[in-house]
């Protein structure tokens, strides 16, 4: 094997010249470039993987809140059940990082009529869990945690009450995502 | 192919290995979280005073008495089915009275401003102040006038108009 870049003759200087012919020699210096290329050791998934993989693992109870009927004028936030305990716990080290998310399905249904589900938002009460907005566009943060979690928080929802909601029964899923890597 | 391209090609390659490796290892775990609420019926009416006055006139300078209080704020509030109507109606109790003398309540005409608020005369029977569809908030005024005349005689009469609001 001719040498050139990235490898050594015996006496251990660095062949440049080879490169130089290369430049001059066309396709023929494809291939000679290409060999001591592949000659370069093998950069691997096994070299960069951490130690540990993560693992997570994500509990809502209870798993449905319900905003009873009130008066707009007398009650304009109304409380929701509640308030949801949110269980998270993460493992893998100290150097995981760890997101909890939500994002709804779509606005509150009964039937053709709807309340937009940005009507809804959440007061958060724990370690590293977030207040925010309901939404069915993106995924709204709930909680952001470093290194090994086992944490639990508490979420307490509020729809904004108003005379224009239609008489009905109206419901939605919400969808929370933990992920840890 | 250039070296600058195959180096490309080998940046490339390593990465998607490390972008697969670091997939392989991310773990991810959801919940779903099911809302409720439920919306009543409900239907609200508040007006701005709860009486009104004609002052004395002259018949000839003043043909039309204009109330007092004028214009009378008048809010609907009403929650119902997103096609249901909501109206407003005013019924009198009788004719104007002072003792043993009468003014026909039908003397007594209000003009109305705001959407779906509707114009009118006052009347022994029901008749339209307002109609709507669905559930929401309106806003409106009413403004009253008394037909004068010489024919009345002198007195201080009343009389009593009951505002229905009715929302299924």
């Amino acid at each position: 094997m001719e040498e050139g870049r990235g490898q050594q003759s015996a006496g251990g200087r660095m062949q440049v010249r080879e490169l130089g012919s290369l430049r001059a020699a066309g396709r023929c210096a494809w291939a000679k470039w290409l060999v001591p290329a592949m000659a370069l050791p093998a950069i691997t998934a096994a070299a960069v993987r951490p130690a540990a993989a993560a693992s997570a693992r994500l509990t809502l109870s209870p798993s449905a809140v319900s905003f009873p009927p009130a008066d707009p004028d007398a009650v304009p936030s109304i409380a929701g059940s509640g308030p949801v305990s949110v269980q998270v716990k993460v493992g893998g080290g100290p150097s995981i990082s760890s997101q909890l998310s939500c994002q709804a399905s779509g606005d509150l249904q009964s039937g053709p009529a709807i309340i937009p589900i940005s009507r809804i938002t959440w007061t958060a009460q724990g370690q590293g869990f977030l207040s925010g907005t309901l939404s069915r566009s993106a995924p709204q943060l709930v909680g952001q945690w470093m290194g090994n979690v086992d944490t639990q928080g508490q979420l307490q929802f509020w729809l904004q009450n108003s005379w224009s909601y239609a008489v009905g029964s109206y419901s939605q899923s919400v969808l929370y995502t933990l992920i840890a890597y | 192919m250039s070296k600058r391209m195959v180096v490309a090609v080998l940046v490339v390659t390593c990465l998607g290995v490390l972008a697969a490796s670091v997939a392989s290892w991310a773990a991810t775990d959801q919940q779903t979280l099911t809302i409720n609420a439920t919306v009543s019926s409900q239907a609200k009416l508040e007006l701005g005073v709860a009486a009104i006055s004609f002052p004395a006139a002259d018949p000839d300078g003043t043909p039309s008495i204009l109330a007092t209080e004028n214009p009378v704020s008048v809010t609907v509030k009403a929650r119902t089915g997103s096609s249901q109507p909501v109206t407003l109606t005013v019924q009198a109790n009788g004719d104007l009275q002072s003792g043993g003398n009468s003014i026909p309540i039908t003397k007594v005409t209000w003009t109305a401003s705001g959407s779906g608020f509707l114009s009118g005369t006052m009347d022994t029977s029901s008749q339209a102040a307002g109609s709507w569809t669905g559930s929401g908030r309106r806003d409106g005024d009413f403004s009253y006038s008394l037909a004068n005349d010489w024919a009345y005689q002198a007195g201080s009469y009343s009389q009593t108009v009951v505002y229905t609001l009715t929302a299924p």
